[in-house]
């Protein structure tokens, strides 16, 4: 992670940038696509379930079912999430100073807050599990688990990667040079976090 | 945990359809990790040769990266904006003003965390070229694909 | 922590990444190829790889057109002939021609612009290994894809859902077995890789220009690399959404293209075209690219109106992004859908024929040298050209209407795939063996092969057309005797066997090449582009000096200088095309060679294996097997150095 990974190390690339940050951002311009689908498929069977539970109250056959949608909780992580992001970028000013315990608090900080975030989406899963919504019981059920599931797994990968850079920075002895380390890990956390703004808004609060 | 005993007892089709196992697969993998940590017969340490820092801890930033406490205060206007949605929501307004605060406000966050964490507005321009390259390509496709489906984005 | 072996210190990870790097320096034979990271033989694997996956599907091109020569036939039955063309579909797309051009995009692209690598030489060897292990767990699904979802059953297995595996065919109900489970699976896979190509390939070109070498100086098949690489990393992440949906509706009972539960396989057919289009567009790109680079040599002229190719080039991908609904017309998607669709489709030939009309233009007037690598490129602008002007048919929706699912359309896309793409890949072979072997291929062989490939792919695919106007479906077992067909269809069949034997022509060319004993130096065909200008093969570093570029078609500049009538004389002092310097790779910094993009490239199909079987208490721990053997992969990978 910490070499240039141009075969040359004093190599000056075509354009001044560097390399790993230009394949980070293609990745990311990438993942809007994969997300783009998984969302666009939310909306598209949005109100199409053809069975209950729905997000919100619905009827079916005469008889009233209450929405699973809990928006005060959702609130709360997703504004976790959206902290864990100032967190992240207060560790990458951290680095940027030489200072490396400031580094090694602030990582921890978003990874606790990461799993704040999971844990909060396992107890929603859970509860709509308990309501009678799984993978298979309606449209609603298949669209919203496989959308928030793969951003929770992106959010686990993030965990996973904070946690191995905490490790890794606090037993080595790492400076403003290795900044970019976290500067990419940054993207890639501060991603997840938009794309769960997105999803925030579409699907929790927006119901049409 | 209730949810360890449900995967036991149901097998994976079932911990699938329980999609619980959002926790339950970072659970396995962290745990995978420290328990490769705590196993390894290696000393974990980087492969840089350790040399111990006299560098001072400096108290600026370096070039074209905004201050700690610029970050911050990006934040607890984020945190404000997320305040105010959730409060609309609770608030009896007409379906399409709603929507249409809703949906700015979240833009606004959208858009400044993009800027100011993710470093768009000072950095190349060429990764903002890429970036809204696929937003704007991606709302194209689908925004088509629901219309010819009969449905919308919202 | 524990594990310490008392009064020992322990080494740290990066000693012992260091010992395995050290030891993986020392490789010989087929080791030091798997340990590599070099571009040259990566690239030379991923052809290797590609040909014989090539003569997988064509065996079973071969049994389908054996089937269907004669009305009535059953040398295969009726189900075990939906699995062979679905395979064949598959193999030829995914396991041919895309790793065929990456094999193009990995020799040439770091030569071109004056590189000594790709800018990330152990990811580009991980995209290998995962491109070989995706295609070999595709493949191995005609042993395991059983009805009864068991191991071989005396059966073939493999996928029957078509390579669009459109929805509801691919669902539990109508297609039992594993087969598509190992379909989704293995084309997750093979996206992985091509998306790590993908990505790869744009970093390369945008950051590892030699000093002068600007983008409008590079060479075209460059800019189709760049252009390829960027439909590769945004047409790839559409489809793995919908792999992973139908995986899930397959695997854990998802309802996302069930109509009974309100679901629309519309979803599929919409997220499959909106990457199978641009996937047109992969395939083909490269292929222009090649045959952009081989006209201007063996026309002796520069290319005509480089920056109209370019431009054009760069069009076509981004139109490729707003046609792919020409594919579901009769979908019932509505009028305006359908008219704004066609229109489309109808402007993306505009850069296609300007394209055609540069090359023609390349051509014209110029002292053209016929041989093999020409003939190729010649015969890709004709065919192409047809393959083209069918695709403008479909694009009228009344005409579309009638031609669907007809052989109409089979022998459109073989048209463009075959006539063009492979035609190309075929024309680039023959124009940079000499530069990665050290040899010529041999030219009289070299024109058989053209020469009955060409005769044989025409008499395939042009009855083809007819068949298809006179009615005949795609993806029939067999027809009738009295419907007129057995006579186009035998002829067809006979084309298929004499495409088979140039085949065979083009491999004894490659071992009577390879025997032979002449040499060829670094510029056997007195090309215009940098990778000329070293030695052939190439050393490992490339360059002994980055060249400094000055102008488009550099090294063609050095060596010849216009005169006042404009035409090319070679200039008196040769300074600039001796390649002399032995031992000139002293200092130079190559990536140390590495394991690890293998060891990380091996866990998914564990990992894939472990889903399909879930139900299979012995099976199931392959998940977190697979999942460990990529972690391990992966934290070794990013903790080595990178060089030694
Ligand atoms: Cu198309």
């Amino acid at each position: 992670m910490q070499h240039a990974p141009t075969i040359d190390p004093g190599h000056e690339t075509s354009t001044g940038i560097d390399n790993r940050k230009l394949l980070m951002w293609l990745f990311l311009a990438s993942e809007v696509l994969f997300f783009g689908g998984l969302i666009g498929t939310y909306l598209l069977y949005r109100n199409s379930s053809v069975a209950p539970p729905c997000p919100t109250d619905c009827v079916f056959d005469g008889v009233t079912y209450q929405g699973l949608f809990d928006i005060p909780f959702t609130s709360i992580s997703a504004f976790v999430l959206l902290m864990s992001s100032v967190t992240m970028v207060l560790a990458l000013a951290a680095i940027q100073r030489n200072n490396k315990r400031g580094l090694g608090i602030w990582l921890l900080a978003t990874a606790l807050l990461g799993m704040t975030f999971l844990a909060g989406q396992a107890f929603e899963f859970t509860e709509f599990y308990h309501e009678g919504l799984t993978l298979n019981t309606n449209l609603f059920g298949t669209t919203f688990f496989v959308l928030t599931g793969f951003h929770g797994a992106h959010v686990s990968v993030g965990v996973l990667l904070l946690v191995s850079m905490f490790i890794v920075s606090q037993r080595n002895d790492w400076t403003k040079e290795h900044s970019l380390n976290v500067e990419l890990l940054g993207l890639y956390w501060h991603f997840v976090d938009i794309v769960w703004i997105v999803i925030f808004t579409l699907v929790y609060l927006i119901q049409t | 945990m209730e949810l360890a005993a449900l995967v036991l007892a149901t097998g994976v089709k079932a911990f699938f359809q329980s999609p619980a196992y959002v926790i339950g697969v970072p659970l396995v993998a962290v745990g995978g990790l420290a328990l490769m940590l705590a196993l390894t017969p290696f000393e974990l340490r980087w492969p840089a040769p350790i040399r111990e820092s006299d560098l001072p801890v400096l108290d600026d930033p370096p070039e074209g990266h905004p201050d700690a406490s610029e970050y911050v205060k990006v934040g607890v206007f984020l945190a404000v904006v997320t305040a105010v949605e959730v409060a609309l929501y609770y608030l009896d307004l007409a379906e399409g003003a709603l929507l249409g605060l809703l949906l700015a406000l979240s833009a606004l966050k959208f858009i400044l965390v993009v800027m100011w964490f993710m470093h768009l507005k000072f950095d190349n321009r060429l990764f903002s070229t890429m970036f809204t390259g696929g937003m704007i390509l991606v709302l194209a496709l689908f925004t088509i694909v629901l219309a010819t489906l009969g449905s919308s984005l919202v | 922590m524990s594990g310490a072996v008392i009064g020992q210190q322990r080494p740290t990870i990066g000693e012992a990444l260091r010992r395995i790097r050290l030891e993986a320096a020392t490789y010989h034979g087929v080791w030091s190829w798997i340990a590599t990271v070099d571009h040259k033989r990566i690239g030379l694997m991923y052809g290797a790889t590609a040909f014989v996956f090539f003569l997988v599907g064509g065996v079973e091109a071969l049994i389908i057109r054996l089937q269907l020569a004669r009305p009535d036939a059953s040398l295969v039955d009726p189900d075990q002939f939906n699995r062979l063309f679905t395979m064949h579909g598959t193999t030829m797309v995914f396991l041919v021609v895309m790793p065929l051009s990456a094999a193009f995009f990995n020799l040439l692209v770091p030569l071109m612009i004056g590189a000594r690598d790709v800018a990330f030489p152990r990811l580009n060897a991980f995209s290998y290994w995962v491109f070989l292990t995706g295609g070999l767990f595709m493949t191995a699904s005609f042993f395991t894809g059983n009805p009864a979802g068991a191991f071989f059953e005396g059966h073939l297995g493999a996928p029957d859902g078509g390579w669009f595996g459109y929805a509801p065919l691919t669902s539990t109900q109508f297609s039992q077995g594993t087969g598509i489970d190992f379909w989704a699976f293995g084309l997750l896979i093979l996206g992985v890789s091509s998306m790590a190509g993908g990505f790869n390939f744009i970093v390369t070109i945008i950051n590892m220009r030699a000093p002068g070498m600007t983008l409008f100086r590079m060479p075209v098949f460059v800019w189709m690399t760049l252009a390829t690489s960027f439909l590769i990393i945004f047409a790839m992440p559409i489809i793995t959404v919908a792999l992973f949906q139908l995986l899930f509706d397959r695997l854990f009972g998802g309802v996302f293209f069930s109509v009974a539960d309100g679901g629309t396989p519309l979803l599929w057919q919409h997220m499959f075209w909106l990457f199978g289009h641009p996937e047109v567009y992969i395939l083909i790109l490269p292929a222009m690219g090649i045959v952009s680079e081989i006209l201007p040599t063996f026309s002796r002229k520069p290319l005509f109106g480089y920056p109209f190719v370019v431009f054009s080039g760069l069009a076509i991908a981004f139109m490729s992004w707003g046609v792919w609904a020409h594919h579901m017309y009769t979908t019932g998607l509505g009028t305006t859908a359908n008219a704004a669709f066609g229109v489309a489709t109808i402007l993306i030939s505009v850069p296609t024929g300007i394209k055609i009309f540069n090359w023609l233009g390349t051509m014209w007037g110029g002292s053209i040298k016929i041989n093999t690598p020409l003939l190729f490129s010649v015969g890709f602008i004709a065919m192409f050209t047809i393959g083209g002007l069918t695709g403008v048919m479909h694009s009228m929706v009344p005409s579309d209407y009638q031609q669907q699912d007809t052989y109409f359309v089979v022998a459109h896309f073989h048209q463009v795939l075959v006539g063009g793409a492979l035609f190309g890949l075929f024309g680039g072979i023959y124009y940079w063996f000499p530069k990665f072997s050290g040899r010529l291929l041999n030219e009289k062989w070299g024109q058989l092969h053209f020469w009955t490939m060409f005769v044989g792919f025409n008499l395939t695919f042009q009855p083809m057309m007819i068949l298809g106007l006179l009615g005949m479906p795609r993806r029939i077992s067999s027809y009738s005797d009295g419907l007129g067909w057995g006579f186009w269809n035998m002829m067809a069949t006979a084309g298929a066997f004499l495409i088979a034997f140039s085949v065979v022509a083009f491999i004894v060319n490659v071992v009577v090449s390879m025997r032979s004993r002449e040499r060829v130096g670094g510029d056997p065909w007195d090309g215009r582009t940098l990778e000329w200008a070293i030695p052939s093969p190439p050393p490992a570093y490339n360059f002994a000096t980055i060249p400094t570029v000055k102008a488009l078609d550099d090294f063609w500049n050095t060596k010849y200088v216009e005169n006042e009538a404009g035409i090319p004389v070679p200039v008196v002092a040769d300074g600039a095309n001796g390649d002399d310097e032995e031992d000139a790779g002293h200092g130079i910094h190559l990536p140390s060679p590495s394991v690890l993009p293998l060891i990380a490239a091996l866990g998914p199909v564990f990992i894939a294996t472990g889903f399909i079987y879930h139900g299979n208490p012995w099976l199931l721990p392959l998940i977190p097997v697979g999942a460990v053997t990529t972690l391990v992969g992966l934290y070794g990978w990013a903790l080595e150095p990178v060089t030694e």
